[in-house]
């Protein structure tokens, strides 16, 4: 095998103002090499990830591609230089066909004109060589994330890249088409590539990657080929602590002890009966859900995102109208009831998406914080805000949930991904009320936050709460729930006790595969 | 990473958090302060070119500006006066906006409340000349606010731009009462649009002892009543999060057509007032053409002002020291008036500019991971 290196960064530093968000990094991958990048968020991954397709300019530092320098801050001329990024968000235009997002920037022309019927051709050439399946004709937006993805990685793909960077490519699939991503991606490595990518979960970066790098706010702290190294003691050099106190962050069997510790089957809290929902589109969503949740259960659901959970979660929060079907929470039917009044003492909510809905990001971290609270008679005198009070109780979240400020009046905008949600999962689970409907609580935040929200929703079960939680993270279901329950295209495939479901099962439901 | 560093709010005293907020909004303060002062010195710099082109020096100019807006009782009652519309437009303007809600119907609510204002201030009531005011500016103010709830409903039930349903409504305000009061409404013998002239014990008075109308105080309480409901109330609370982000409103469930109307009936009520003030204060009878589109500088100042009353406060009175000392400018030196137009115009450029410049200057983007 060739050992020049296919990419060398060397000294890479990143200022944004006063802040370094990569601090003097080196590091040298090979041609054939599968390397991971993991780090708590705000560590400096993804803006590493950015320099290197010249999406970010680096202050200092370079980057040279088979030992030829690339210009900063220029995507197109890492592109050619043969290096692309297949991006957390994504990046495709949705009311274009897969075949016009891949070739855009580089489409095949005949004369001025676009050559639609060859921009096809090439697509479908590329997506047999790739062994990556899809109709170059489809519209992006009516494609499942799980395909949009796959298009983003052929549209990089399409300009012959050397160097494939992936930033937390697993994060929104399905456990199935995540496993057969990691294989795409050794066999891209097998072809000679670089596969760079980032990701929180370790299992995969140990099953997938050959060496791994740890960076920690902003410095490359460790970097081992994976044969060296083991779970805990990446989790370790992560958050900077020793080893033991990792394991904690990691939960290793903590579903066991959360089913041992549930308090027998309380009374249903929270009655879904025949509920059905219709989107804006007119298409049926949720299509006849009969769900309970008990008082002290916490149920999880699962499934490949965009089978309806998110619209029967809105719908039992009372954002979303329902079509038929009848939400009961603690006895009292509340299907006629708006927002406002079945937050007033029935439930609580950590929305799925924290910058769009869970909070105001140019508002300040108290303002964010005593939202829902600042109606209550303990916080006025007459028809006036009691400051002191409004302030002692947001540094009283503050304290017991570890959010890191710098002081109170700070937009919540400048904080991490993972403070934010920890604010939003403060608010929230303190509201008195019987029903917390929780959705991807931990997508995107580190391990820590991680540990400190998935402890807390232990505990809102422990005390009686009824809990219902979406996530599209199968391992957070499992470690959580009391029952589980997949939603496929509107409906519930298979649900039960979590300690009878077996992940084979969940699996194959999430696919659609499993007969009811 | 900036979190790791930076102390642990919750292991501080709570002393110190509070101190360095308090210190961090003063700064603030004084930034923006210092940004609008910029851009007057700069809109003042190239006003002076203009004035340079006419011949004329523009030191001397600005020295005879000056002396018009504020050398003395009688000029700064004439900058005081000028100024009151535009602070009672301006905080008609603050309050929607805050709330996400983007009236821009100010002028036809100031001239509806300008009408009712001369309509029961001409009429005989049988009152005591202080009662007629009050009756006066009460009944404008309820008038301006009915006129101002209904694009509210236009948007929660159609979703119908308000900016287009407020600015039509100005419209048909307007030519409405254009047409009353050059029929019904006008009395006989008199050429130009008007009202009857109001009754002399209705006019509003002026500060005992000083050539300062009265208007001005009323328009002052008016921004610490706003300042108060924005900073100390959930009412003024729950605006800010629906003005900042609709979504939170509705998932934390606020009630977004709630607030829009509460904001939109006090937007009306006090730009109506500022009509009423027009009337009872300045022209004493309602004319055609009475306001110059006053509410729509006063949009202009409280975007200067960023929507916060204080803000409102200054920056109407300099604007209605721009407005007196450009009458006295042209007094002077054949400046025309329309010196002051171009000033504030270019107030607006330059703080428009002050949005870019402030993210060029002071801190580059935001890191992501």
């Amino acid at each position: 095998m060739d050992d020049s290196p296919a990419l060398r960064v060397d000294g890479v530093t990143v200022e944004f103002g006063s802040l370094r968000a990569v601090d003097d990094v080196s590091l040298a991958c090979r041609a054939g090499e599968v390397y991971a990048l993991v780090g708590e968020n705000g560590a400096g991954k993804t803006t590493l990830m950015n320099v290197i397709a010249g999406v970010v300019r680096s202050t200092r530092g370079s980057i040279s591609v088979a030992g030829r320098p690339l210009p900063v801050g220029d995507t197109r001329a890492a592109l050619q230089a043969g290096v692309g990024m297949v991006r957390q968000h994504h990046t495709l235009i949705p009311s274009r066909t897969v075949a016009e997002n891949i070739v855009l920037g580089h489409e095949p022309r005949r004369g001025i004109f676009y050559d639609r019927r060859r921009a096809a051709e090439l697509v479908a050439g590329l997506s047999s060589r790739f062994a990556l399946p899809i109709d170059p004709n489809a519209v992006v937006a009516d494609l499942p994330v799980g395909l949009k993805q796959r298009v983003e990685l052929l549209k990089v793909l399409s300009w012959d890249v050397r160097i494939v960077i992936l930033d937390e490519p697993t994060a929104v699939l399905p456990p199935d088409e995540a496993s057969r991503l990691l294989d795409v991606m050794r066999g891209l490595a097998a072809e000679g590539r670089t596969v760079l990518f980032i990701s929180h979960k370790l299992k995969e970066v140990v099953s997938v990657s050959d060496r791994v790098g740890v960076l920690r706010a902003g410095r490359l702290v460790a970097e081992s080929a994976i044969v060296e190294t083991s779970i805990p003691e990446l989790a370790s050099r992560m958050i900077g602590e020793d080893a033991a106190a990792a394991g904690a962050f990691l939960g290793v069997d903590e579903g066991a002890a959360a089913r041992s510790a549930r308090a027998g089957a309380g009374t249903p809290v929270l009655a879904v009966e025949a509920l059905r929902v219709t989107d804006a589109d007119g298409k049926q969503c949720v299509d006849g859900v009969d769900l309970d949740v008990a008082a002290g259960e916490i149920t999880a659901i699962v499934g490949v995102e965009g089978n309806g959970q998110a619209e029967f979660m809105e719908a039992i929060a009372g954002i979303r109208d329902v079509a038929s079907g009848r939400v009961s929470i603690g006895g009292t039917d509340v299907t006629g009831l708006d927002v406002e009044a079945r937050r007033q003492g029935y439930l609580a909510h950590i929305p799925e998406d924290r910058l769009f809905n869970g909070a105001c990001v140019s508002l300040s971290l108290r303002d964010n914080l005593i939202l829902g609270f600042h109606r209550e008679p303990r916080f006025r005198t007459g028809p006036f805000f009691r400051a002191e009070a409004l302030r002692a109780f947001a540094r009283g979240l503050v304290g017991a949930f570890d959010i890191r400020a710098r002081y109170l009046d700070q937009p919540i905008g400048e904080l991490s991904g993972g403070n934010i949600q920890r604010a939003i999962v403060a608010r929230e689970s303190t509201h008195d009320v019987p029903l917390v409907l929780v959705a991807q609580p931990t997508r995107g935040v580190d391990i820590r936050a991680m540990a400190t929200i998935h402890a807390r929703l232990r505990e809102l079960a422990a005390a009686g709460r009824a809990v219902l939680l979406v996530t599209s993270d199968l391992d957070e279901a499992l470690a959580l729930s009391h029952r589980i329950a997949v939603f496929f295209r509107g409906r519930i495939l298979l649900g039960g006790e979590t300690r009878e479901i077996g992940r084979e099962r969940i699996g194959l439901a999430m696919s659609g595969a499993l007969g009811t | 990473m900036s979190e790791v560093a930076a102390g642990h709010l919750a292991g501080e005293p709570a002393k110190v958090t509070r101190t360095r907020s308090l210190a961090r909004i003063a700064k603030e303060q004084a930034a923006n302060i210092g940004w609008i002062a910029a851009a007057l010195l700069a809109a003042l710099l190239v006003g002076a070119i203009a004035i340079r082109i006419q011949g004329i020096d523009p030191l001397s100019a600005y020295g005879a500006m000056a002396t018009r807006a504020f050398g003395g009782w009688r000029a700064v009652g004439n900058t005081l006066k000028a100024a009151t519309p535009l602070l009672l437009t301006g905080l008609g303007t603050a309050v929607v906006f805050r709330a996400g809600f983007i009236n821009v119907g100010q002028e036809g609510q100031l001239y509806i409340g300008a009408l009712v204002a001369a309509i029961i201030a001409s009429a005989d009531l049988g009152t005591p000349g202080w009662l007629q005011i009050l009756i006066a500016m009460a009944a404008a103010t309820v008038a301006g606010a009915a006129w101002a709830a209904w694009p509210v409903f236009l948007r929660v039930r159609f979703n119908a731009n308000e900016i287009v349903t407020t600015l039509m409504s100005s419209y048909v305000a307007i030519l409405a009462i254009s047409w009353l009061v050059n029929g019904p409404l006008r009395p006989a013998g008199v050429a130009v649009g008007s009202t009857a002239p109001i009754r002399p014990a209705a006019h509003l008075p002026f500060v005992p002892g000083t050539p300062i109308g009265s208007g001005i105080l009323i328009a002052v309480a008016a921004a610490i009543i706003f300042a108060v409901v924005f900073n100390r109330t959930p009412l003024g609370y729950e605006w800010k999060i629906l003005g900042h982000n609709a979504h939170t409103a509705r998932y934390a469930g606020l009630r977004p057509a709630r607030l829009w109307l509460l904001a939109a009936l006090a937007s009306g009520g006090v730009c109506a007032l500022a009509g009423a003030i027009e009337v009872l204060g300045v022209q004493f009878r309602f004319v055609e053409g009475l306001s110059p589109g006053l509410a729509y500088v006063g949009i202009l100042v409280a975007l200067i002002a960023r929507f916060s009353p204080a803000g409102i406060v200054l920056v109407a009175i300099l604007f209605g020291a721009i407005n007196a000392g450009a009458i006295g400018l042209e007094m002077a030196s054949g400046v025309p008036a329309q010196i002051s137009s171009v000033i504030q115009g270019l107030m607006i450029l330059f703080v428009a500019a002050q949005v870019g410049l402030r993210s060029l200057i002071g801190r580059g983007p935001r890191g992501s991971h």
